[in-house]
């Protein structure tokens, strides 16, 4: 596996957003653009599942609305993440907070996410969610929440 | 035309019988809110029937009675509402709305608390910034790379022994701009650097500045790093 990682943060884009002091800043803006974007998507439907935000409008209405918006920012923030990830392979499979965000915390939230996604349209049908839409729009802020905190612990680790 | 044509007008038959089914659970004078049809909303109705519009749901919260009988059934299983009103008293519209604002700051403040340590800096909180270590060795390794410029030294301590110490510096965006290079330093150079020692002991440095053979001194520059 070694092998594969040398080779892969050895490929000439990668190695370009490694050492080029642009490209790594802007490698980065992907990945917190598109960030915002899913997450932005994903937090407004968390929280009007929990009752936060205009009642005019249910959860199941926004979250047909922002559906496209939520999966474009998926792919933005994946391809932004993938491309940092080949820049240092190597480091990131031996950091222990990128170990756990990559194989634990985001296949949860993931498959969390996309659960809830499709409740929401059996949920989100009064103007008023029933208790375990709230609660598993709360746990799916915490998830979320739990990634990104990973996410910034890996620089200390 | 069809009664269900437009959807902001009841049928007066349902009209009637929601009025009975009313007024077994509300005050009289919320009947009125029933009678007065609301201009048609077309879109709204169409995209989703149960919804109600605002001015209505602000209508109903106003007067603590809804308008709609779904409503009226929350409020016989002593809804939110009703438990505000009876904890805090009926509340006048202004100071509904002020409540409602303080409960978003609430929100708010929330949010930010659980989500406290994410604006923490994330650079320096392995290391010991209250002291300041200096380690003069020879250079092995000079990685010019994202996100960190890494330094590798090795050093010869007291007893003699080769130890392989680590600095690492910002980005080399950053390091660019002041007067760094990626071949300032090379292999089998002498340096003398200075910065915050790793907490776990580990022979890793925070760099702050460094001497070059030639008597040189290199800081990463101006401004926050």
């Amino acid at each position: 596996m070694h092998g594969f990682w040398s080779f892969l943060q050895g490929l000439p884009w990668a190695t370009a957003v490694r050492e080029s002091p642009w490209m790594y800043p802007f490698v980065q803006l992907i990945h917190f653009s598109g960030l915002s974007l899913w997450l932005g998507t994903n937090v407004a439907v968390d929280l009007r599942l929990l009752g936060v935000g205009k009642k005019t409008q249910t959860a199941s209405e926004l979250s047909d609305e922002l559906f496209a918006w939520n999966w474009i920012g998926f792919a933005i923030v994946v391809l932004g993440g993938f491309l940092l990830f080949s820049a240092s392979a190597l480091m990131y499979v031996a950091n222990p907070a990128f170990r756990i965000k990559l194989t634990m915390l985001i296949p949860l939230a993931l498959a969390w996410h996309i659960a809830v996604q499709m409740k929401t349209r059996a949920w989100g049908q009064l103007p008023d969610t029933p208790a375990v839409a709230k609660l598993a729009g709360l746990i799916e802020l915490l998830l979320w929440l739990s990634v990104v905190t990973a996410a910034v612990e890996i620089p200390t680790h | 035309m069809a009664v269900c044509g437009h959807g902001g007008r009841r049928d007066p038959d349902s009209l009637a019988a929601a009025s009975r089914r009313l007024a077994r659970f509300a005050p009289r004078e919320s009947l009125a809110a029933l009678t007065l049809p609301r201009p048609p909303d077309r879109a709204r109705v169409i995209r989703n029937p149960v919804a109600m519009n605002w001015a209505q749901s602000f209508s109903s919260r106003k007067t603590g009675v809804g308008a709609d009988p779904r409503e009226v059934r929350k409020l016989g299983n002593l809804n939110r509402t009703r438990v505000v009103q009876l904890v805090f008293g009926e509340l006048s519209g202004r100071w509904r709305l002020k409540s409602k604002l303080l409960i978003s700051l609430a929100w708010v403040v929330v949010f930010l608390a659980v989500s406290g340590p994410l604006f923490a800096h994330h650079g320096t909180a392995n290391y010991d910034t209250t002291k300041l270590t200096t380690v003069t060795g020879t250079v092995t390794d000079f990685q010019f790379v994202n996100p960190h410029t890494l330094i590798f030294f090795d050093v010869k301590n007291d007893k003699g022994d080769v130890e392989h110490w680590q600095a690492e510096a910002t980005s080399p965006n950053h390091l660019i701009r002041n007067g760094w290079t990626r071949d300032m330093l090379k292999p089998g150079d002498q340096v003398t650097v200075s910065g915050n020692r790793a907490k776990n002991g580990s022979f890793v440095l925070r760099f702050g500045k460094m001497v070059l053979a030639n008597g040189q001194e290199v800081k990463e520059g101006g401004g926050d790093n």
